[in-house]
């Protein structure tokens, strides 16, 4: 896998170097020169290379979602275990509350008896 | 600690109350001050992370959609400057293929916003188990409880431990208690996912660096095809040298050179990234500076800026 990203690398660059070499003024000048046949083709080829540029770069991103993406299962699970973590603080304090109530009865109990 | 002055009431029933409760008070200061002593500011530290980390994932989407408008922006100077020579059934292939494969881009991008999202939601939730309401309506209830206590037997409400009435302990107590609760929780969390969500950050630093990459690369491109190339060849007048200039040409370059954003300050999106993924990794290895956060804030609200001028842009 890691190979496979370095070999896009550097076919990325490579095509990167051609496409702004053929942007240069020389290489247009150079092209303007060639016979028609040849002039044509050039310019195909020019093209090409920038498709082929957009292609590798799209797969450079793609891959860096899809590294992104094989994590989400921790960060779902990690989602649900703060919000139960969270949730055990609610119930830390409803559970007080609950215990209040329950004294306050026994206090007015206690009282009568007493 | 010393408990001492108590003077409770002669019947046993409430005597037992006041002295479990004293005892137990007690014990549980020593226990959580102890136990807080090896956490300190932990959870303070992963609450002020979490908050820059919800600024860092809300910027995101305005960078990516800026990533896109560069992107099909300097594709298309590129087709107008490829299309001089080359036949039509090339232009045809080559225009069709660009915009199939930048429908591609969008998609990766959607990709990247939906699982900003759920990156916002896990450092949400961190906010939400380190923030400050739960603490406060717990110490309310325990203040609630004690009152009620108090009614069962008066003699709680003048008990002592050492000189200060035992009221005053409640709230400490409880607020010690909450933060050792937090601690813990954070603690397991970190053990158990501390490292997936550091590969999270550096794998968002991996993304935002390329993207800032692509930008920059992108904006120059469009610099010289698109907006400064027209204006410098009408200058020099290649096609028609007697030709005057347009009416708005010190507007259009004036434009051209001063564009805004500026796309220098792209480079506060990877300061954040980085910035994040650094603070994160020495958090969860218990090595938290405030130096540290306060830099993380200040990236975060640099790119924060720099997201609002995107979209001020549009």
């Amino acid at each position: 896998m890691a190979a496979d990203q370095e070999l896009l690398n550097q076919l990325a660059d490579e095509l990167e170097k051609a496409r702004d070499e053929m942007r240069e003024d020389q290489w247009k000048t150079w092209m303007r020169s060639l016979p028609q046949a040849e002039r044509e083709a050039a310019a195909k080829k020019r093209l090409d290379v920038g498709t082929a540029l957009l292609a590798a770069k799209n797969a450079q991103l793609q891959g860096i979602v899809a590294a992104l993406q094989a994590n989400e299962t921790a960060l779902r699970n990690g989602i649900s275990a703060l919000a139960a973590a969270r949730g055990a603080a609610q119930d830390f304090q409803k559970h007080l509350k609950a215990v209040g109530d329950v004294l306050n009865v026994a206090a007015k109990v206690f009282k009568i008896l007493t | 600690m010393m408990l001492s002055s108590w003077k409770g009431k002669a019947h046993r029933p409430s005597a037992i109350t006041s002295g479990c409760l004293a005892r137990a008070l007690g014990a549980a200061i020593l226990l959580i001050a102890l136990s807080a002593c090896g956490d300190a500011r932990m959870s303070e530290h992963a609450g002020r992370l979490a908050t820059a980390g919800i600024a860092f994932t809300d910027a995101l989407p305005a960078l990516y959609d800026e990533s896109f408008r560069l992107a099909v922006a300097a594709d298309s100077a590129d087709l107008i400057d490829s299309r001089k020579e080359a036949p039509p059934s090339a232009r045809q292939a080559a225009i069709e293929a660009r915009d199939d494969l930048l429908k591609v881009r969008l998609a990766s991008l959607d990709d990247l916003k939906r699982h900003a999202i759920l990156l916002r939601s896990y450092f949400l939730a961190l906010s939400g188990l380190v923030g400050t309401d739960d603490a406060e309506g717990i110490t309310t209830a325990a203040k609630s409880l004690l009152d009620r206590m108090a009614g069962l037997d008066k003699s709680l409400e003048k008990a002592k431990i050492g000189d200060a009435p035992l009221k005053n302990y409640v709230d400490p107590i409880v607020k010690f208690g909450m933060k050792t609760y937090r601690d813990a929780a954070l603690r397991r969390e970190f053990e158990e996912r501390g490292s997936a969500i550091s590969r999270e950050l550096w794998l968002q630093r991996v993304a935002v660096e390329w993207l800032s990459a692509e930008m920059r690369k992108n904006a120059a491109l469009i610099s010289k095809l698109d907006e400064l190339g027209p204006l410098r060849a009408a200058y020099a007048g290649a096609d028609k040298p007697d030709a005057t200039l347009p009416g708005t040409w010190r507007e259009e370059r004036l434009a051209a050179l001063n564009r805004k954003p500026k796309i220098e300050q792209i480079a506060s999106a990877t300061k954040a990234a980085e910035a994040l993924y650094q603070t994160w990794s020495q958090l969860i290895a218990g090595q938290s500076g405030e130096t540290n956060i306060s830099l993380l804030i200040q990236d975060v609200q640099e790119l924060i800026a720099f997201a609002q001028a995107l979209r001020a842009v549009k």
